[in-house]
């Protein structure tokens, strides 16, 4: 088994708007090793949740190629994508992209309507999951009737259930008070480092980098050397 | 995928008014349609009840009306003796009818309306097997039996009462039920009395027969023909009559198809503007079930389902609406002998399913082109809507 879990190799990323080519990410090459805790840091428009987008298969670059677990991604039909990303990633999202109408639980269940499992096998990974994030006793609730840092975890629980090889981190903090951005990090960094997760997270928060085993700025499309 | 249709069916009851108006406006296409169709039905079942096919009428070449037929005695003699014709103890089974219209007022007022009044002999009840009169006595003299489908909607219809038509005053002294047949409209009297009054010496307007098999008919023609007396009269199925009668039936159910197409097509955009409205506000949704790996086939059958799901409760509640018409009594003209033919509204299990039907179909028509859009967006755009 190889130790790089991800490799972007000369990838570029661009979008056309009205005729005029806009480049977001320009060549761009980066491993990531299994068991990684890595944060992508930059200013806003460089780039970074593209980066994160095409990591998580749910954008195609324009040019060059995204490896992950040996397997190239990039290319791959929309159906063969869905299939890979309902395996392989989990992606937590900045405004937690819970489902209304459904509960804490329910929505954990989710991705697992994409596998075999009986209800019972479902039932299972579902409340181990709400257990490693501490709202077993929520699983009742709707979304509206759970606090931020609470819906972010369940979000966390609906990444995590699956037991994906990649987890994906848009901004997870951005939406949420100090103390409940904390127990998000270091949530994260327990399933890094207790359960081994490779982590990529997108932020704007120095703080919320530092909980990351390295980080990476990008700017204009192109990594630059971490200032720190 | 229980979970998924849960989500659409919560998303329902999220989006509570909506949901109901665009419910509300299949349910009265639905209504609309069931009503119609019930209406037809019921004009077209008195004819369906009326077609004996062992029985057949025979009147003058020309006419398909018993209004404007007539047969002279001399020819109806004749016509009792074709062999394919059955007999009894009591001699061949010829009802020999006389058909006349007379102008009666409804119960509740307004202008007269035209009824039909038939003359008899005892043979008519030997032919017409299903008619049964309410103790059993027939008319003599100045009676009269009249059908239980008119008798509620006339003055001075009811049993011991007198009413006055032609020349004199007629007492009404029974009831007939005929099983829901076209004679339930009409009122019965003695077929000399008639003549007598309506002064049209002996002939009749029509001979009823009955047959031993339908296939008959044909030789019954032929025997007709060979005579001179009764090459001007024709035979045919009681069935084929009625069925030219109920005309009217056959174009309100085109019309009323039309109709029901008409307003489909109303509430089927209703339904869409609901659908791309609830699509819209369910973009980001949509992009993280995208995202968490669902194929666009099934935010397509989701939504699908969803919009298929109002019109199914649509066309259960037009059902139910509709469906207190069932079995209410009412007249019609008739245009062949532009009298008086009392139905009622039938409801058939058919109509409700072809309701409930109609229902789905337009909701999962109007939820097709959004839920195609919902499908066909891409993640990132779907991710990125408010």
């Amino acid at each position: 088994m190889s130790d790089v879990l991800v490799e972007v190799a000369g990838v570029t990323k661009e979008y056309r708007r009205d005729d005029q080519a806009i480049t977001v990410l320009e060549q761009l090459s980066l491993t990531i090793p299994r068991g990684d805790f890595l944060a992508l840091m930059g200013p806003s428009g460089s780039g970074k949740t593209t980066l994160l987008n095409l990591l998580a298969g749910i954008d195609q670059p324009t040019a060059g190629r995204i490896t992950v677990d040996n397997k190239v991604i990039t290319g791959l039909g929309e159906g063969a994508l869905a299939k890979w990303r309902s395996r392989t990633t989990g992606f937590i999202f900045q405004l937690y992209n819970l489902i209304p109408v459904l509960t804490a639980y329910e929505n954990v269940e989710l991705p697992l309507l994409l596998t075999s499992l009986s209800r019972a096998e479902r039932r299972q990974h579902v409340m181990h999951a709400l257990d490693i994030v501490g709202l077993a006793d929520r699983a009742k609730h709707f979304p509206r009737q759970l606090s931020g840092g609470q819906e972010q975890r369940v979000s966390i629980a609906r990444a995590i259930v699956v037991d994906p090889l990649l987890l994906l981190a848009d901004e997870p903090t951005g939406d949420l008070d100090a103390k409940s951005a904390e127990e998000i990090l270091t949530l994260l960094q327990r399933l890094n480092r207790e359960f081994r997760k490779t982590i990529v997270m997108v932020t704007h928060d120095p703080k919320a980098a530092a909980r990351a085993s390295r980080t990476l700025h990008l700017e204009k499309g192109k990594l630059v050397e971490a200032a720190a | 995928m229980g979970l998924i249709l849960k989500y659409n069916i919560r998303n329902l009851f999220v989006r509570r008014v909506s949901t109901l108006m665009t419910l509300a406006g299949i349910a009265m296409v639905v209504a609309v349609f069931l009503v119609l169709m019930a209406l037809a039905q019921g004009i077209l079942s008195i004819g369906e009840v009326t077609g004996d096919p062992n029985q057949a009428i025979i009147l003058q070449k020309g006419t398909n009306a018993e209004t404007s037929s007539g047969i002279r005695d001399e020819a109806a003699d004749q016509v009792e003796n074709i062999a394919a014709i059955p007999r009894d103890a009591a001699g061949p089974v010829v009802s020999r009818d006389l058909f006349i219209v007379i102008m009666l007022t409804r119960i509740g007022g307004g202008s007269p309306v035209n009824v039909v009044v038939r003359g008899v002999t005892p043979r008519a009840f030997d032919v017409h097997a299903e008619v049964r009169v309410d103790g059993g006595r027939r008319p003599k003299g100045n009676e009269i039996v009249v059908g239980r489908a008119i008798a509620s909607r006339f003055e001075k219809l009811g049993v011991g009462d007198k009413v006055r038509f032609g020349r004199r005053d007629w007492t009404v002294v029974g009831h007939f039920d005929a099983g829901g047949a076209s004679w339930e409209s009409e009122i019965w009297a003695d077929l000399t009395e008639l003549q007598a009054d309506a002064r049209r010496g002996n002939s009749v307007s029509s001979l009823y027969v009955r047959l031993n098999r339908p296939e008959d008919l044909g030789t019954i023609n032929d025997a007709l023909a060979a005579v001179s007396d009764t090459k001007e009269l024709k035979a045919m199925s009681v069935r084929d009559y009625f069925a030219g009668q109920t005309g009217t039936a056959r174009a309100l159910q085109v019309v009323g198809g039309f109709i029901t197409f008409l307003l489909s097509l109303g509430a089927g955009l209703g339904a869409m503007n609901t659908m791309y409205a609830a699509i819209g506000n369910r973009a980001r949704e949509i992009g993280t079930l995208r995202a968490l790996g669902f194929g666009r086939f099934v935010i397509l059958a989701s939504f699908l389902f969803e919009s298929a799901l109002i019109g199914l409760a649509g066309g259960l509640l037009g059902c139910l609406i509709a469906l207190p018409v069932n079995g209410l009594q009412t007249g019609t003209m008739n245009w062949v002998s532009f009298s008086e033919s009392a139905f009622r509204f039938q409801i058939t299990p058919l109509m409700l399913a072809f309701g409930l039907a109609i229902g789905g179909f337009v909701g999962a028509l109007g939820g097709f082109l959004p839920a195609l859009a919902a499908a066909r967006r891409p993640i990132l755009a779907s991710l990125r809507a408010t």
